[in-house]
């Protein structure tokens, strides 16, 4: 079965703990950038893709330098700051952007994927409408819309995801 | 950072370059009919292997031609380039 | 018709960086150029016709990556495939270019105005370069020239001399005082002479 899917790569960074500056998550709407502080006091900063496919759980210099430069036009107290450690996972970026819960044509085989960078906050929904697919073997009308043909049928969701084509945005 | 070898330039960093997905997809031919799913396929479903991928990248800050690239998904290594019109064996 | 600096903003002679105790003489010179004739010439990919039998001041044009063929006054830098960008101090240049280059098989456009130009000259010219562009400058060559990115500017850099290193960057003309600032500041390590 051939999915509608990308595997990608996308980095992550932490510096070293400073004294409590940033007590929310903070992004960057014009780029691809976050920033939280945990509570060891390291602020832990991401965004961009690093653009090609890649299984590799690891990635390159200019992406990051990319997304740090975003970071420090919007807190330049960030320049001061020493990287602790980046780390890169690989990401299940869908087409459009959005997720994928469904039912396929194959009896048994249930989809709940292409969750792009984000996902962990949708996970009660998510796991409660791909449990209500799976239990009644159809799909909820919440998850209507995340449906696996809906890129064959033209039915794309109307939101503002970003997929696989980040640099297109 | 990944250096990449244009096969109009030379070695040049890959900053110089912009990506453009899967090279071994082709557009449905022109002029005849195109079923569905043969344009799903085209435009959306993608096989995102591991390994051995063939890929297509632009020069864009360098000769700004579409080159092919064939790279590792698992280890990012690059072992062949080609022009854009270049056969693949 | 002289132009414009794109720089006149920016562009302040005297020294700066760690330039005290050295001789003025070995300084980095960093200046801006006016006053070229810019024009890219692009040959169209269905066009069957021979850009070699064509002599613009000259010179002949040459298909090859990093090349630069030149005389005193005009040089023509390699930009891609049949992708040039002639680059001369005789003005009136164009008008024969555009008769030469006809325009069922050349695309010829003036670019004069659309450039800011910052020369460096002198020992660390390369260094300066390497510090925003990841380019392996060990192997660029008098008369070379490549396409390639400073600090996320695009930029062409053509290397005039290699005795001191002189090279020549042309950016767009909006990105003039960007590039300016990134290549000055990288300078200051070394101390430079801005005329």
């Amino acid at each position: 079965m051939t999915l509608p899917i990308e595997t990608h790569l996308l980095q992550a960074c932490v510096s070293e703990p400073v004294k409590p500056v940033l007590d929310s998550v903070v992004t960057f709407g014009a780029g691809h950038f976050y920033v939280s502080q945990s509570d060891k006091g390291e602020m832990v900063m991401g965004g961009d893709l690093d653009g090609y496919n890649s299984y590799a759980q690891r990635g390159n210099l200019p992406t990051l330098q990319h997304v740090l430069t975003e970071g420090i036009a919007m807190m330049p107290f960030l320049s001061k700051l020493k990287m602790l450690r980046t780390w890169g996972g690989i990401m299940d970026m869908s087409m459009d952007g959005s997720p994928i819960i469904d039912k396929t044509h194959i009896e048994g085989l249930y989809l709940n994927c292409g969750w792009c960078y984000g996902g962990f906050k949708a996970t009660p929904a998510s796991g409660w409408t791909f449990a209500h697919t799976i239990a009644q073997d159809r799909v909820h009308e919440l998850n209507a819309g995340y449906s696996l043909n809906r890129f064959s049928t033209g039915h794309l969701i109307d939101e503002k995801g970003l997929g696989t084509k980040t640099w297109i945005s | 950072m990944l250096y990449i070898k244009c096969p109009h330039c030379g070695m040049r960093p890959q900053i110089e370059f912009s990506y453009g997905g899967d090279a071994s997809v082709k557009r449905p031919e022109l002029n005849k009919d195109v079923s569905d799913q043969d344009w799903d396929d085209f435009v959306y479903n993608r096989k995102s292997l591991r390994g051995k991928h063939l890929e297509l990248w632009q020069h864009i800050s360098g000769c700004r031609q579409w080159i092919k690239v064939e790279r590792d998904t698992s280890t990012h290594e690059i072992s062949r380039t080609f022009k854009a019109d270049e056969e693949v064996a | 018709m002289s132009l414009i600096s794109a720089l006149a903003n920016i562009h302040t002679t005297g020294q700066f960086g760690d330039h005290e105790g050295k001789n003025e003489n070995d300084l980095l010179k960093i200046s801006e150029n006016q006053n070229l004739l810019i024009v890219q010439i692009v040959q169209y990919k269905n066009s069957i016709l021979s850009f070699e039998s064509i002599e613009i001041d000259g010179l002949k044009l040459k298909n090859e990556p990093l090349n630069v063929v030149f005389n005193n006054d005009t040089r023509v830098l390699w930009n891609g495939p049949k992708n040039w960008l002639l680059v001369s101090k005789k003005k009136d240049l164009l008008t024969s270019i555009s008769k030469k280059f006809i325009e069922t098989d050349f695309a010829v456009t003036d670019l004069s105005h659309s450039k800011a130009i910052i020369e460096i000259e002198g020992q660390e010219a390369k260094e300066v370069l390497k510090k925003g562009c990841p380019f392996n400058f060990n192997i660029l060559e008098k008369n070379n020239s490549i396409n390639s990115i400073y600090n996320g500017i695009a930029l062409t850099i053509d290397m005039l001399d290699d005795n001191p290193d002189k090279v020549r960057l042309f950016a767009l003309r909006s990105f003039g005082e960007s590039l300016y600032h990134s290549i000055t500041d990288a300078s200051l390590e070394f101390g430079f002479k801005s005329i």
